[in-house]
């Protein structure tokens, strides 16, 4: 093997990324091995976060603002979108530190250092499934028909997954040497979030912010799973594939970034 | 035999400074690789290897000795795949396992077994792997009672044993320690280099980063003297002697690098140990001495008050604070009947019977009844810079029949 100042081709990087598999299945399991291991209260967070979150949202912005929802109750309503959303947030938000977080993974031992992003995103699945549930018994206990378009929704979780990981990657390599970055996160996401149909519906926007809103990719995925899941209609597909481009480039762009990066990240300290 | 590594014209620059240091990282410049080797060291970079170049056959034990920054971590750091070379070229034939430090990954609310899968994973070894050898690993760290325990209820100790336990289990072509050595209670540092060694019989190469010289003699059949690039490779002995050659200048008091603690009674105020010198049988201030050499410690005191039987206690530690030899003027009969103002005692070993290391000495003035004036604990040093062929701490006087 050699060993030079130069990079190896990406397609290798790749190939290695894959025979450590195990390796990410191991950290993944670390993450939430942890969580759960640290207090009875860490099992609930995973329910309670988005529990909370959608009550307190419903009481000021269903009770009090009464945003319309078309009929739905505000509740489902409002957790339809904020179950993805939290996934997505705490995807980037758990990837974009976890390198500085894990210094000592870096300058003592080398494995395929995107490993490590990859695995505080991934655990973030862990946390959202337990969520579904609670989300199950709300569509039961609202007793909302099964739509027949629901198969979409996995589709949706498949793109916003890839957007997730491409920020996580990028942010995480960028954050190493800048750690401003790090500090930012909460709020972009906050920020992020309000630019997002999530707390009130899409057809709230004015036309002639349209055009602009739907850039954010993340704003034609949230209100799909409201469609496809509550109201049994399928989004606009331009904009989806548009989402889908925008993620599988900036997966590809956070990836390649990330590894050119890579080496450099055990010598700043 | 083709070497197993080779180092060719390596260099390696850092950036250092503030943090707008750290965004040069990021400019394509230095994306791209491969930058040219400039002379000269602008501000803010700093070439950790210049044009450094070496070559380990397989199956070779070789010590890297220098001094702090001189590039030893640096060049293990590459071996290891952990960073890359600015530029030249490494070729390494096999897998590595670096040592670098135990236990990376190891989480203290996971329990020893789960650790032990976790670090063996992140190390290189398959799930499957470590189910055959679990118990082999479990074994060798003796801590079978407390595996299923979390970690953070763990001793320092319980800690470096369970860590070490994986690495040595890893079975790679080339191993590489970066002072890990240094930790461990007796007992287990014993079984650690038996380990060692026995990988070494099997052929694997070792590439050992140790402060402590004695352990490099002990395990290395060759040694390298790098100062940012090659400065000397091969005997063990006499690359230690040059290591030692050109960074010992002759400084007498220097602080050691742990804990000395001047422990003045309240009594200090009696009397005191005003200086400490050593010096050689010329009389002359010195502190590197050969094995053999006459060693002369003059404790200069002054006692304020007179001081009726008072005693001077002397004890002489390796480099590790471990003490070797302690005894004071009143089991040795050398009875002083008081002490009054200004003087001095001396302490001499007309041969010394310690080889090749740096030693520490720490002197206590006590009164009748071993309750402590004054001391200073581990507060000098000397070298034993020339020794016979001999490995170890010290050399009896000796011969063959």
């Amino acid at each position: 093997m050699t060993i030079t100042a130069k990079n190896e081709s990406l397609l290798n990087k790749v190939i290695n990324l894959f025979k450590r598999y195990e390796l990410l299945l191991t950290l993944t399991t670390r993450e939430i091995r942890v969580r759960y291991r640290q207090s009875i209260l860490s099992f609930g967070w995973a329910l309670g976060q988005p529990i909370i979150q959608m009550v307190v949202i419903s009481v000021i912005f269903g009770s009090f603002l009464r945003i319309p929802t078309g009929g739905i109750p505000y509740p489902i309503f409002s957790y339809t979108a904020i179950l993805p959303w939290t996934l997505f947030a705490g995807a980037i938000t758990a990837a974009i530190p976890s390198i500085t977080g894990n210094m000592n993974l870096v300058t003592k031992i080398y494995f395929p250092r995107e490993i490590i992003p990859l695995a505080a995103s991934l655990a973030r699945l862990f946390d959202f499934f337990i969520a579904l549930t609670v989300f199950i018994a709300l569509m039961i206990w609202y007793q909302i028909p099964l739509q027949s378009t629901i198969w979409f929704a996995p589709i949706l979780l498949i793109i916003q997954i890839v957007l997730s990981l491409g920020i996580g990657l990028l942010g995480a390599a960028v954050g190493v040497f800048l750690r401003d970055i790090l500090y930012a996160i909460p709020m972009l996401m906050l920020v992020w979030m309000y630019a997002t149909p999530v707390i009130y519906p899409l057809s709230m926007v004015p036309p002639e912010w349209q055009r602009v809103y739907m850039l954010n990719p993340m704003a034609s995925i949230i209100d799909g799973y409201r469609k496809v899941v509550l109201e049994g209609v399928y989004p606009d597909f331009s904009y989806i594939a548009y989402a889908a481009i925008v993620s599988v480039v900036l997966l590809i762009i956070g990836y390649v970034y990330f590894k050119k990066l890579e080496m450099s990240m055990a010598d700043i300290i | 035999m083709t070497p197993i590594i080779q180092f060719k014209h390596v260099s390696k620059l850092f950036y250092l400074g503030s943090k707008r240091a750290y965004l040069r990282y990021l400019l394509p410049d230095n994306l791209q690789g491969d930058v040219k080797s400039r002379n000269g060291q602008k501000n803010g970079e700093l070439w950790a290897l210049k044009d450094f170049s070496f070559e380990v056959e397989p199956g070779e034990s070789v010590g890297l000795i220098g001094p702090n920054g001189a590039g030893k971590t640096t060049t293990l750091s590459i071996l290891a795949g952990i960073t890359r070379p600015t530029s030249g070229e490494v070729h390494v034939q096999g897998r590595v396992g670096a040592l670098i430090q135990l236990g990376a990954g190891f989480h203290p609310e996971l329990t020893g077994r789960e650790n032990i899968y976790l670090n063996g994973v992140i190390m290189g070894l398959s799930t499957r792997r470590i189910d055959q050898i679990i118990d082999e690993i479990i074994a060798f760290s003796e801590l079978e009672r407390f595996i299923d325990t979390p970690i953070k209820r763990y001793s320092s100790g319980m800690n470096v044993r369970l860590g070490f336990s994986v690495a040595v289990h890893i079975n790679p072509d080339i191993l590489l320690i970066d002072e890990v050595l240094a930790v461990g209670d007796a007992s287990f540092k014993a079984k650690c280099f038996g380990k060692i060694r026995g990988l070494r019989q099997t052929g694997v190469t070792v590439i050992l980063v140790s402060h402590e010289l004695s352990q490099i003699r002990n395990l290395c059949d060759r040694a390298i003297f790098i100062q940012n690039k090659l400065i000397m490779s091969g005997d063990v002995n006499d690359v230690i002697q040059c290591y030692y050659d050109s960074v010992f200048s002759g400084e007498q008091e220097i602080e050691p690098t742990y804990d000395k603690s001047e422990e003045t009674g309240a009594s200090a105020s009696v009397a005191h140990i005003s200086s400490v010198e050593l010096l050689n049988q010329h009389g002359e201030l010195t502190n590197q001495f050969n094995t053999g050499d006459t060693l002369r410690i003059r404790i200069n005191y002054q006692a304020i008050e007179p001081v009726e039987n008072p005693a001077f206690g002397l004890s002489i530690h390796s480099d590790d604070g471990f003490r070797l030899f302690g005894v004071n003027t009143q089991s040795d009969n050398f009875l002083i009947q008081a002490i009054e103002g200004k003087g001095s005692v001396e302490f001499i070993i007309s041969s010394l019977p310690f080889l090749h290391g740096t030693y520490l000495v720490s002197v206590g003035l006590h009164d009748q009844y071993m309750g402590f004036y004054d001391r200073k604990t581990l507060a000098y040093k000397f070298y034993i810079t020339k020794s016979p062929p001999a490995s170890g701490v010290i050399y009896p006087v000796h011969e063959w029949k």
